[in-house]
């Protein structure tokens, strides 16, 4: 069966996407964290953070369409978080929701730059390359590998559930469901037991080591540069706005 | 000069489990291209395991019952002996764990502490055996059954083993690509152990073979005799009970 990509667009070809890895998630880290900073309401600031993110997603060549769409899938949250305050303080609240939604938003487009322009694999290389956790990268690196092996499992039961059913949808029958989801666990619970038998026959010992491929150049010392610079300017900005 | 491998009076118990092998015995020479052949549930692949420790069973005469090259398997040794033997899965998603295909074949070079070029030449090297160079940054997700299976070797090749344990290496593949696998198990130099019921693999490589049924040994010998006895495969579950009629007399298949 088929998925689609959780990269998507991972693989075109742009200054960007032959970048090291590293700088491009300490950049990302940087922005996310400078959005989540700014103040309630400062909207001229707000719009040099897009600017930026605008910039970064047309020098990769993904299609802008995609990004900001895609990043709309955390406004729910937000203005679920938002409408409580909405709730408690009335109208003298909306700039915050507003603002928050907006952060939001900004922080998503910011992250599918950054999956957008490194596959999945490669990023895992990079924040172990940055002293990320290895237990963390593991997890992570199992969850890309596995996901849509399970993934068809699912719908393999479901269609077996589909074909016996008797017409009943799968989601309906909760004990179907709660069948499903069980046989899945002891399933997957076998499968890593597997797993972890090819690991240790190949020599797996508890340590894990990789290779770094990475290589800090010229293009990589021009784009730190340039993201650090833009960072410093949003604060610079925000020092003098406020 | 001792045997590739020497299984002596194999018997091993699962946790909580009845006995799945009962004293098994035999030896396999450098070179000589080996079959375990029986039914489902015969015991073929926890035989498997113990090749490279795995698991590890027990002998009726005491002792190590599995040796490699004359070195027993016991905890102490499992680092050279998983460096002598390569052990490929039946499922292919158990075998490739990684994100990328080049991950996962330099999975086993890295754990044997050699450097990235080294690593990378290795990685290189066991593309091109199984015929799939450049695949390198291919996620195993995005592969055919048939090629996650070729890489699957390779992860197994780049650790340079002398003896390759295959467990069912054609299960759910579709004919052409069994016989491309067949073909490409052929041009491999090591020593292959292949536990496998698909008796057209086992005639085309192996040169000595074992039934196994419940556990214990129905037969050990050259692989022409064995594929002969038809009375001894029905036993096994290995052909139909009932012979096919056909114009030209009884339906009978010879393997050679």
């Amino acid at each position: 069966m088929k998925h689609g990509f959780l990269d998507k667009y991972s693989n075109l070809k742009s200054p960007l996407h032959t970048l090291d890895p590293r700088p491009k998630v300490l950049f990302t880290l940087g922005l996310v964290f400078t959005i989540a900073w700014l103040p309630v309401g400062l909207w001229s600031l707000y719009v040099v953070a897009f600017a930026i993110v605008v910039a970064e997603v047309l020098i990769s060549r993904v299609p802008f369409t995609y990004v900001t769409l895609r990043a709309t899938a955390v406004l729910p949250f937000s203005l679920l978080i938002g409408s409580m305050r909405l709730l408690l303080e009335g109208e003298g609240a909306l700039p915050f929701v507003l603002s928050l939604s907006a952060k939001a938003w900004l922080s998503a487009m910011a992250l599918l730059a950054l999956i957008s322009t490194t596959p999945f694999p490669v990023l895992l290389q990079g924040l172990e390359a940055l002293g990320f956790p290895k237990v963390l990268v593991q997890v992570l690196a199992f969850m890309y590998r596995y996901i849509f092996v399970i993934l068809d499992e699912a719908m393999r039961m479901k269609r077996a559930w589909d074909s016996r059913g008797g017409g009943r949808k799968w989601w309906i029958s909760f004990k179907a469901m709660a069948q499903i989801v069980g046989v899945l666990f002891i399933r997957s619970y076998e499968r890593s037991e597997r797993v972890y038998q090819a690991m240790c026959s190949r020599g797996f010992d508890g340590r894990t080591r990789t290779i770094n491929p990475f290589h800090f150049g010229l293009s990589e010392t021009v784009f730190s540069s340039v993201s650090g610079t833009s960072i410093v300017v949003l604060w610079t900005l925000w020092s003098l706005w406020s | 000069m001792s045997a590739l491998i020497e299984v002596r009076e194999l018997c091993y118990r699962y946790p909580e489990g009845p006995l799945a092998l009962k004293g098994v015995s035999f030896t396999v020479q450098e070179g000589e291209d080996f079959a375990l052949i029986g039914p489902n549930g015969a015991g073929k692949s926890t035989l498997l395991l113990h090749l490279n420790g795995l698991l590890m069973g027990f002998s009726l005469k005491g002792g190590d019952p599995v040796l490699i090259k004359g070195i027993p398997v016991r905890k102490e040794t499992l680092k050279e002996i998983r460096q002598k033997v390569g052990l490929v899965f039946q499922d292919p998603n158990d075998q490739l764990f990684s994100p990328t295909v080049f991950e996962d074949v330099a999975f086993g070079p890295l754990n044997q502490g050699l450097g990235p070029e080294e690593v990378k030449e290795r990685v290189r090297k066991a593309l091109e055996a199984v015929g799939i160079s450049g695949y390198e940054g291919r996620s195993p997700h995005h592969l055919s059954f048939g090629e996650k299976k070729k890489v699957a070797i390779a992860t197994v090749l780049s650790m340079e083993p002398e003896l390759l344990v295959l467990d069912e290496p054609t299960a759910n593949l579709d004919p052409g690509s069994r016989w491309r696998l067949i073909e490409l198990l052929m041009t491999l130099p090591q020593t292959k152990v292949i536990a496998s019921h698909d008796l057209d693999l086992v005639a085309m490589i192996c040169k000595k073979a074992l039934v196994l049924k419940d556990g214990k040994a129905l037969a050990f010998g050259p692989v022409e005799d064995i594929l002969e006895d038809q009375e001894l495969l029905r036993e096994a579950g290995l052909l139909p009970q009932v012979m096919l009629p056909s114009k030209r007399g009884l339906f009978k298949k010879t393997y050679r």
